[in-house]
């Protein structure tokens, strides 16, 4: 069953994901192991797929989905100490901009990675990140943007983190369309994301986790 | 044209006149005008006039070939179709996802029942007043090409949710775009400026988003739909789908890059164009292209190459890269294709050295002919002032030439044969000649009066209501609907055929003779 729980995830297939999910607790599979061996592993296969030209954005956007939903039932079973193991992230698409692409996959990859991810949503002002980095304490905060307007926002927002006390308290991760690698260098991040797969490696390096 | 050069029909071409010295090279370049000009974001994405004529000022600071600018080209028809759009105070609007104005097959009945106006709703009197794009130097009609469209009305995923597991209900929706919305909103252009060219964006439409197998079944249809439905009233829409922009190297694919192109030049109406947008051109293989232009060499076509500079590049520099990049381009395609060099989405605050350096490369290493080794040529990457300083100086505070205003075929023509007047050959051979030519668009509301008077050319702008017409004394004459002459000038009428349409009357030629002569005219162009 986890393997076809896998496929679906793999697939796309958000309906069987879900229903194969919930089979699989109600026959008494352990959370965690739903979890590592069917649906992290559909989104860990897709990742290989993208390496290879074989998925495009359009595949890894549904695998995304399917993965939301299979682990919006799995996640609730799962104890304290099961989520999150290689660290917690904000994210979140800065002020005065709606683009949300890059982050629904960026949010599959880094959960699949083991993270906790808390995502605020696109359009988030300065004065959000900089309350929940506050009162959540992550490991990383992730910046996201689609516009080389509102690239500059990522720089006020670490600017701001210096201010407030933060900045050395948690790693800053930036992605998205305009951004590099020289434009985090630039404004202080501590790294940069080309795409999804690439920033939950990156992710996890921050963190030290393999 | 067959009588007076072939009318170039992709953007590249559009923004490339002949009878230059240099390679041209222009940008897309919006954030960055209105950052150069401290322009408040509301006014310059709201009054189009006034992006224009900011994007001409720019234009003229770097010394590009076309004036600089640009505009969301990609939230218009939402917008009028009743899409929520955020104005951000120092970033162009975006359009408000979180809010789709398409989201069940309800919904999409909902919005096909609303009377939409293109030239009242969102902001299309301020487009339409403006005069379309004006970045290549002439009226153009100015358009989201469906595929982006749809994801500007549903959402990245949904769409894709859709395409996958509805598709009944997505082909729906592309059938509402390209019907309901782009084929009214581009005839509105059409009647109030004229325009004839018209050129659809779809940044959403490129690989890696979707396969190349995607934008076969999804993209290219509806953009071929969309040129159908435009040609019928005289327009030529045409897209720039299929952008290669795979952001890891390692993962480059020539085989990939062909079906995009393959994706590209079906946008463009089958024109050998290609695109270099969006992706990291400074470290991709430029042989994969050749090796992709190399059928229509093998044919004696002309393939035209928009070459991009990447956004990021252009901004993180180093100018070494930049100059490189453009001096690879020139060297791999400048002898043996129709080469533009095009600077990909300025980002805001990118340095001008960088800009003026890209300016400077092209013009340098772009002299026509193109030399045999480009290193023996040296580069000069001239020391400039800061814009705000330029300002101040004669050039900066000139007012921006004011040139009659051309609509129709009349700019069209202009933009491509006002490069003759430069000619010494042409203003010696016809210091004394007078003779002018009408072009006659029947379907369309101007025609063009071209003017050869001492050792000058000059394109007019001539309404074509019958008084008017029948007032004018030419030497020559061509008149057919719009979509006759594109056909006939772009050569893809054969003799018999235009005969056939000459005895029918669809396609009336007076003074053949002088016609032929205007043919060899323009031949100087290419002196």
């Amino acid at each position: 069953m986890l393997t076809d729980l896998k496929k679906a995830v793999l697939e796309g297939d958000e309906e069987i994901a879900q229903e194969l999910a919930q089979k699989a607790l109600s026959q008494g599979i352990a959370p965690m192991a739903i979890v590592n061996q069917g649906i992290i592993p559909g989104i860990q296969e897709a990742g290989e797929l993208w390496k290879r030209n074989e998925y495009f954005h359009t595949d890894i956007i549904l695998c995304a989905e399917a993965f939301r939903l299979a682990m919006e039932i799995i996640e609730p079973k799962l104890s304290e100490g099961e989520r999150g193991t290689s660290g917690k992230i904000i994210i979140g698409t800065v002020a005065g901009d709606m683009h949300n692409l890059g982050k629904i996959m960026v949010n599959a990859t880094l959960r699949g990675g083991g993270f906790e991810v808390i995502d605020l949503g696109e359009d988030v002002a300065q004065d959000m990140f900089i309350q929940k980095v506050k009162e959540l304490s992550p490991n990383i905060l992730g910046l996201g943007c689609y516009m080389t307007t509102t690239m500059l926002e990522m720089k006020d927002i670490i600017n701001r983190l210096n201010k407030e006390g933060l900045r050395n308290k948690i790693k800053v991760m930036i992605g998205g369309v305009p951004t590099s690698q020289e434009y985090a260098d630039e404004i202080g991040a501590d790294a940069w994301g080309k795409d999804a797969f690439d920033s939950v490696e990156k992710a996890k390096k921050l963190m030290g986790v393999s | 044209m067959a009588q007076t050069g072939e009318v170039k029909k992709d953007l590249g071409s559009l923004i490339s006149r002949g009878g230059m010295e240099t390679l041209t090279i222009g940008a897309q370049c919006h954030d960055h005008v209105m950052y150069l000009t401290k322009s408040p974001a509301k006014k310059f994405y709201s009054d189009f006039s006034f992006n224009f004529e900011m994007g001409e000022i720019v234009g003229r600071y770097y010394n590009m070939d076309f004036p600089a600018g640009g505009f969301d080209i990609y939230d218009l028809e939402v917008e009028a179709l009743g899409g929520k759009l955020i104005y951000g105070e120092n970033s162009m609007p975006t359009i408000d996802f979180r809010y789709p104005l398409i989201k069940t097959p309800e919904d999409l009945k909902k919005l096909k029942m609303k009377k939409v106006d293109f030239y009242k709703d969102g902001r299309y009197p301020t487009l339409l007043k403006g005069g379309g794009i004006a970045q290549a130097g002439m009226t153009m009609v100015s358009f989201c090409s469906p595929f982006s469209l749809a994801v500007g009305l549903m959402g990245f995923p949904a769409l894709i949710k859709a395409m996958r597991k509805q598709p009944n209900f997505a082909h729906e929706v592309f059938k509402f775009i390209v019907d309901d919305v782009l084929t009214p909103s581009i005839k509105a252009q059409n009647d109030a400026t004229g325009a004839l060219m018209g050129i659809g964006a779809d940044a959403w439409a490129c690989v890696p988003n979707l396969s190349p197998d995607e934008m076969k079944e999804w993209v290219v249809p509806y953009n071929q739909r969309v040129e159908m439905n435009a040609k019928k009233f005289g327009v030529m829409a045409m897209n720039v789908s299929g952008d290669y922009c795979e952001e890891r190297i390692e993962k480059f694919d020539p085989k990939i890059l062909h079906a995009s192109f393959d994706v590209e030049v079906a946008s463009m109406g089958g024109t050998p164009a290609i695109f270099l947008g969006m992706g990291r051109w400074q470290d991709y293989p430029l042989e994969a292209v050749r090796d992709y232009t190399e059928k229509f060499r093998k044919e004696g076509k002309t393939v035209s190459v928009t070459a991009g500079i990447n956004a990021r590049l252009l901004r993180d520099g180093p100018v070494d890269k930049i100059v490189d990049t453009i001096k690879r381009y020139i060297d791999t395609f400048a002898r043996d294709h129709d080469l533009t060099i095009f600077l990909m989405n300025v980002p805001y605050d990118t340095p001008s050295d960088h800009i003026h350096a890209a300016v400077a490369a092209t013009h340098t290493y772009g002299k026509l002919p193109i030399a045999d080794n480009l290193d023996d040529i040296k580069l000069v990457i001239p020391k400039r002032e800061s814009f705000d300083e330029w300002l101040k100086t004669e050039e900066g505070k000139k007012e921006p030439p004011k040139e009659p205003e051309r609509k129709g075929l009349a700019g069209l023509l202009w933009q491509q044969m006002s490069a003759i007047n430069k000619s010494k050959k042409f203003q010696e051979q016809y210091k004394d000649a007078k003779m002018s030519f009408l072009y006659n668009l029947t379907d369309q509301k101007y025609s063009a009066l071209i003017i050869i008077e001492n050792g000058t050319l000059d394109v007019k702008e001539i309404k074509s209501d019958k008084e008017t017409l029948k007032s004018l004394n030419v030497d020559g004459l061509l008149a057919c609907k719009a979509e006759l002459f594109f056909d006939f000038s772009a050569g893809k009428l054969s003799k018999g055929a235009a005969l056939i349409k000459m005895l029918t009357g669809k396609l009336k030629v007076k003074g053949m003779k002088k016609m032929q002569e205007l043919g060899e005219i323009m031949k100087l162009l290419n002196e």
